[in-house]
């Protein structure tokens, strides 16, 4: 991972913890592959709208309707190269 | 417009204390995620003399006006209204979107947690509505009219006057200070976070204090 991508995990590993009342341990063990919606019960579609919102937030990017999908919240993975790709660029 | 009685359900504390606040609450399902941190915010502050009234905005929380109907004027008027009811001149707090009705108290200084601008409350409502399978009218399950909507879509934070704003630490926007917390507005399920709680009362009750200086 770049430097830049490493910040990016490290922010949405927080808003997780945060959002969604991870224990430490919990949010500290979400991997790239760690499958988010549809797999942790916490993550419901309210859950899903103050995660994407707080994120919006902390990274200071605007995340569009149309942009949300299940491939994006599929895993911790694939929701951090979502918003790398946004904040990043 | 509607009515703008104020709600005979506010919260209010202390109402016999010298300094009084009146309070703003976040828009829409943030304000019921937030009430538990600021009821706890206004009884730490109510133990050091300072009263308050937190509002209902018309159409949302308790009160029993249609939110169809409601304008943002129709929330200025209220905050207006019930600020005129108390017992000496209050100073402003609000918290999240409470703050885009926040300067409706000629002169009054007011302090403002995490505020949001008007669109950034659309872009959450949608997104809130558009995951939970709502249809139009309703969004996220609030029957929101198109004035209300298009009002606050073209709502920013007013601006001018003394105002001091406060952050979470995590949150990079400019503010006066940031504090270590949770963002409880954004949780599906808030609990509370006591340590933030006990942090922005004294903030405020010394906020109050360089107020009165003044």
């Amino acid at each position: 991972m770049s430097e830049g991508l490493d910040t990016v995990a490290a922010t949405v590993r927080a808003v997780l913890r945060d959002v969604l009342a991870l224990t430490d341990v919990r949010a500290a063990a979400l991997t790239d592959d760690t499958p988010l919606f549809g797999a942790m019960p916490e993550l419901d579609s309210m859950a899903v709208a103050g995660l994407l919102t707080e994120i919006e937030d902390r990274v200071g990017i605007v995340i569009e309707d149309d942009e949300v999908d299940g491939e994006m919240l599929e895993s911790f993975g694939s929701l951090v190269r979502f918003v790398g790709a946004k904040a990043l660029r | 417009m509607v009515a703008a009685a104020p709600s005979a359900c506010d919260f209010t504390i202390g109402a016999k204390l010298p300094v009084q606040l009146i309070v703003i609450p976040p828009l829409f399902f943030e304000a019921n995620r937030s009430r538990r941190l600021i009821v706890t915010i206004l009884r730490h502050l109510a133990d050091r003399g300072i009263g308050g009234r937190l509002v209902d905005l018309p159409g949302t929380g308790e009160s029993l006006v249609d939110l169809a109907a409601v304008q943002l004027a129709d929330w200025r008027a209220a905050v207006s209204a019930a600020a005129s009811e108390m017992p000496v001149p209050p100073l402003t707090i609000a918290f999240r979107g409470g703050a885009l009705v926040d300067d409706v108290i000629g002169g009054a200084p007011r302090w403002r947690l995490s505020p949001v601008d008007g669109a950034a409350v659309v872009r959450a409502l949608r997104r809130a509505s558009s995951l939970g399978g709502n249809r139009p009218p309703r969004l996220a399950g609030y029957p929101l009219g198109a004035a209300l909507l298009a009002d606050l879509a073209a709502a920013t934070l007013p601006a001018g006057g003394r105002v001091r704003t406060v952050r979470l630490a995590d949150d990079p926007a400019t503010a006066d200070r940031h504090l270590p917390g949770t963002p409880l507005w954004h949780r599906a399920e808030p609990g509370e976070d006591v340590a933030l709680a006990a942090l922005l009362a004294d903030d405020i009750h010394d906020w109050t204090v360089a107020c009165a200086a003044l």
